[in-house]
């Protein structure tokens, strides 16, 4: 592909430069039932309130950033895979996405967006959501970065859904 | 003054250029020149410039001290008047010159001005840089009716943008359809209808062959003359026909030139030491095997950043880019990638599923059962996975009847795929 690269992160204490993988979401096919429970806890996740029932029920929500597919036995979740060369990244017309050099990540400024969907034409995965609730922007897993752990990870009652390292 | 790397061009090509650049080369020196004041805007955003009203700070692609963070001497306003391949020096056309080590050419496009009989007119205006938005802005006020001549990506994209300001637009397009090259009869009417009944007119298959003057004021627009004679009044008429390579700098003995700037695998020129990228090179397309000129924003900004690579030594392979566009025009979300509108009877398969209720259309063209070409109209989710099939020229024969399914993605791939796509890095 475009450039060689890997998934490191370097965190920056005062002492010391620790470097180490960056943590990321791996779905694991045989544990997920589709019940969508990932789903519903990103909604609250990313709410205004983070309460599961007034956030469905009172308040303007976007859409899940983590999307269960099925197709017969199979089922499983799908989320931003913070790639170390970013299609979305790289195609973005107005500089709203980046690729966080110090956590790793693929950020998403959804002030700057301008709902162009060019990343929505190229993300490998289809991992970026069209917020039709404004039309404007996209919608993308940020890994619940003010959180320990993912809702959807944390949320998961399979095991379906794993937060680490390096791939299962 | 010599440098290491010289850029001509700040857009998305040179900011490509300059961020690879840096993820390699963190002190090599690096002098960009621009003939714009602040080449770092969105180009493809100058149409919210006009129709949004948005200010210069909400188009701006890289923050104003990108160059100060990237440690860039940074020459604005600047023209450049020629390279010199053999002495590897540029020369501006203020007397300056710069040495280089290493040179990219990222010059852009300038617009296609058709020759018609009265084009020299007052308010006629082209539309491919922020210069060209701010001067049409400038005349926009007292404006009433505009003539759009061109139906292709900038010129749907502008009348909505005037649509926004309550002009009264029409646009003119040559072909029987707009947005002819990236759109086939069905995906373009489901666009036009959508663009009519926001109430721009669309007239097809007829082109201006006069731009006409006031009454009381030749020199000022009044109206067009349509081929059949059609007579029309506006205030301006705006030519967005297309854009073709900034090579007015290149001498064509030295650096190799067809109908853009040649260019092989890693971005280099035909000239020892000097690349080129985006609007102005002639780059790799994927789907039809060769190079030609595919003058989008996200593809010169990868262009640039595999330029970038190997003008700091690295050796890094362009994987290719096709005629690849998204838009959101009116409301209605399309994509249309790759071969679109394949020639009849010459071996392409063609799936397509059409729903006029729900406004809807899938179009997947396939070769050997592989994916050549795609146009979504209305669902667009999951176009990206598409994308990648196309790119990796997967085939796609044992899954072909998924690919018309709104739903279709990753777990429609085998399991090796799936699982290699699923624990991405």
């Amino acid at each position: 592909m475009y450039q060689k690269g890997s998934s490191i992160a370097l965190r920056i204490d005062k002492q010391r430069l620790e470097i180490r993988f960056l943590k990321k979401i791996y779905a694991v096919e045989d544990h997920c039932i589709g019940c969508r429970l990932c789903e519903v806890h990103c909604v609250t996740q990313h709410s205004k309130s983070r309460e599961l029932v007034r956030a469905h029920r009172k308040e303007v929500i976007t859409p899940s950033r983590v999307r269960v597919s099925e197709h017969g036995p199979i089922s499983f979740a799908v989320q931003c895979r913070h790639c170390s060369e970013p299609a979305c990244v790289y195609s973005c017309l107005s500089g709203a996405m980046s690729k966080d050099p110090i956590s790793g990540l693929v950020i998403h400024d959804r002030e700057r967006c301008i709902g162009c969907w060019t990343c929505v034409m190229v993300c490998p995965v289809g991992a970026v959501i069209p917020d039709i609730t404004t039309s404007k922007v996209v919608a993308k897993c940020d890994l619940c970065a003010d959180i320990e752990m993912p809702a959807c990870v944390q949320n998961c009652p399979n095991r379906a859904l794993l937060f680490q390292e390096v791939p299962p | 003054m010599n440098f290491k790397y010289v850029i001509i061009g700040g857009s998305a090509g040179g900011i490509g250029a300059i961020e690879s650049i840096r993820d390699i080369d963190k002190a090599g020196s690096i002098a960009v020149i621009s003939d714009e004041t602040i080449p770092q805007y969105s180009k493809p955003m100058i149409s919210e410039y006009i129709g949004e009203g948005a200010k210069l700070e909400e188009i701006i692609f890289r923050p104003l001290r990108f160059w100060e963070e990237h440690s860039v001497n940074i020459f604005s306003d600047k023209k450049v008047a020629k390279v010199d391949v053999s002495a590897k020096t540029v020369m501006l056309e203020n007397g300056e010159s710069m040495g280089f080590e290493k040179l990219l050419i990222a010059t852009g496009g300038k617009p296609i001005i058709p020759k018609i009989d009265g084009a020299e007119r007052k308010g006629v205006f082209t539309f491919v840089n922020l210069a060209d938005a701010q001067l049409l802005l400038g005349r926009l006020q007292n404006v009433k009716e505009v003539v759009v001549v061109g139906g292709g990506l900038i010129g749907v994209s502008l009348a909505e943008a005037l649509l926004k300001l309550r002009k009264k637009v029409t646009i003119v397009e040559l072909k029987d359809r707009i947005l002819n090259l990236i759109l086939d009869i069905e995906g373009a009417s489901m666009v036009a209808d959508a663009v009519e009944h926001a109430g721009v007119k669309i007239i097809t298959g007829r082109s201006v062959t006069r731009i006409a003057g006031r009454i009381l004021s030749e020199t000022q627009v009044g109206g067009v003359v349509l081929d059949d004679g059609t007579k029309m009044s506006c205030d301006i008429v705006v030519l967005t026909i297309g854009v073709t390579p900034r090579i007015e700098v290149i001498d064509p003995r030295k650096i190799k030139v067809n109908r853009g700037v040649v260019v092989d695998r890693f971005m280099a020129t035909s000239a020892q030491d000097i690349y080129a990228c985006g609007d102005v090179a002639e780059t790799f397309d994927f789907v039809n095997n060769d190079s030609r000129l595919l003058p989008l924003w996200p593809l010169a900004y990868v262009g640039g950043r595999i330029a970038g690579s190997n003008m700091a030594g690295d050796k890094v392979g362009y994987p290719g880019g096709t005629q690849m566009c998204s838009l959101n025009y009116f409301g209605i979300p399309v994509i249309s990638i790759g071969v679109v509108n394949p020639p009849k009877d010459s071996g392409y398969e063609v799936l397509a599923k059409l729903n006029p209720e729900s406004r809807t259309y899938r179009k997947i063209i396939l070769q050997n059962d592989v994916i050549v070409g795609m146009i979504l109209v209305g669902g667009i989710v999951n176009a990206g996975v598409i994308l990648d099939l196309m790119k990796n020229r997967v085939p796609v024969g044992e899954f072909k009847e998924n690919l018309l399914s709104e739903e279709f993605g990753l777990i429609h791939l085998a399991e090796p795929l799936r699982l290699e796509m699923l624990r991405r890095n």
